[in-house]
């Protein structure tokens, strides 16, 4: 599959310590602004249904709206209960003040 | 009047159905970007208020310090007690992570203050996640005393503690609780009963009383204010749906009590949006107070109304009775 860039926002809407909730090809997708690096995971926490980008961004972790379950945001991982189910992370860059994502699997051999 | 124990539907409430409404809930009052400001975590106002909550009970303790002996002993130990038995108020609020920005000082404080108020800090952040975690109303006059007292907490903490620590956990109890933190659980009981029988056996062997009269006997002496406390902030509230504005109330009281209880009395507020720390719910206040269930009223007050509420419908049911 050819590789993919997605273009989800520019770097102006989302502010540092913010998250922004964005619809890519299906995918409910979270990007991230952790001091000015641009991060982006799945959207949907993994404990019980609930939207990360109506989280809170604090340093690298973002805390879910609903239990406070945290996960770290580069890497997806389960940083505090009730979560304890990672989070699938997705390629991210930045051009011209745009950022683009990069779905799972896309770019692949 | 246990608390989720009420409601048997409980395991639903933490459905994805459940979330997207409490969160939709949440939105009908206040949009994501008017409550963003207030969610910033910081670590001031915890050490601020963490400091001052310690150096009342260092006070209070100086005085059972100075009483003891005299006829004052009983009074300072009951103050001390109260002082104390607010701790629970820096337990819930680090439970939901809010207390301090730094995560590991907001657990050693949530750890500390879960051993000293005798609450499994992970277990009652497990419990915590259930959004209709409310107080039903006393169905009885005994019913209140045995919560008010703490006696029900007593039976129930320690049992917890005590069947956790044994790696048991009541199915009621499991439902809370996901697979992976079980281990947690069943240690954190361990590690509490440990530091419990080890203040137990280092008192017997030092032949010294200073944990019973500095800790122990305060604390049971002093936990029910805040059980009254806690009772008016939900007590009597909507039971069984998920209304925001209606959900817990909000009582009028003297800022130090206020301090004490590290505004929790913005209790309404607080259950808007749990992820707001307790240092910016006055300003939430400000922002949606209008809008919640807020009474004009003192805890004390409020706490009438509660028994008054409550022997006045056992009195229509009993003419409705006797008709
Ligand atoms: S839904 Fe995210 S922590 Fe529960």
């Amino acid at each position: 599959m050819a590789e993919e860039w997605h273009l989800v926002a520019s770097t102006d809407d989302i502010e540092e310590e913010d998250v922004l909730g964005v619809n890519v090809e299906g995918t409910a997708v979270a990007v991230y602004n952790v001091k000015g690096e641009f991060y982006a995971t799945e959207n949907v926490c993994t404990h019980a249904f609930a939207f990360l980008s109506e989280g809170i961004v604090i340093d690298d972790i973002i805390e879910c709206p609903v239990h406070q379950g945290r996960f770290h945001i580069p890497t997806g991982k389960p940083k505090g209960a009730p979560v304890s189910v990672a989070l699938d992370t997705y390629a991210t860059k930045v051009e011209n003040g745009k950022i683009y994502v990069r779905l799972k699997g896309e770019g692949d051999p | 009047m246990e608390a989720a124990a009420a409601n048997p539907e409980t395991q639903k409430l933490t459905s994805p159905e459940a979330n997207a409404k409490l969160l939709a809930a949440q939105r009908e009052i206040i949009s994501r970007g008017r409550l963003k400001p207030f969610t910033k975590r910081t670590d001031r106002h915890g050490l601020i208020y963490l400091g001052g909550h310690m150096s009342i009970i260092f006070g209070t303790g100086y005085l059972v310090y100075l009483a003891t002996g005299t006829g004052w002993l009983i009074p300072a130990i009951s103050l001390h007690g109260v002082v104390l038995g607010h701790l629970f108020a820096p337990m819930h609020e680090c439970s939901h992570g809010t207390a301090f920005r730094t995560r590991w000082l907001n657990e050693t404080v949530h750890w500390i203050t879960g051993i000293l108020v005798v609450w499994p800090p992970t277990y009652f952040r497990e419990l915590g996640k259930d959004p209709q975690f409310v107080l039903p109303s006393p169905s009885s006059l005994m019913d209140y005393v045995y919560y008010v007292t703490a006696t029900q907490l007593w039976i129930k903490n320690i049992g917890w503690i005590l069947r956790h620590s044994m790696g048991r956990i009541r199915p009621f109890n499991r439902q809370f609780v996901p697979e992976d933190q079980l281990p947690k659980i069943f240690l954190e009981a361990r590690v509490m009963l440990a530091i419990y029988a080890g203040l137990a056996v280092v008192s017997v062997a030092l032949e010294t009383w200073a944990v019973a009269i500095y800790w122990a006997i305060p604390t049971v002496i002093g936990v029910p204010v805040a059980r009254a406390l806690r009772v008016a902030d939900h007590t009597g509230c909507t039971e069984g749906k998920l209304d925001l504005r209606t959900y817990a109330r909000t009582v009028k009281t003297d800022p130090l009590t206020r301090f004490l209880c590290w505004n929790m009395p913005y209790h309404c507020e607080h259950h808007l949006a749990p992820s707001v720390p307790f240092h910016a719910l006055p300003a939430l206040h400000a922002e949606v107070g209008h809008e919640m269930n807020s009474v004009e009223k003192g805890y004390w007050a409020v706490q009438w109304d509660v028994l008054r509420d409550h022997l006045e419908r056992k009195f229509r049911f009993r003419l409705v009775q006797s008709i």
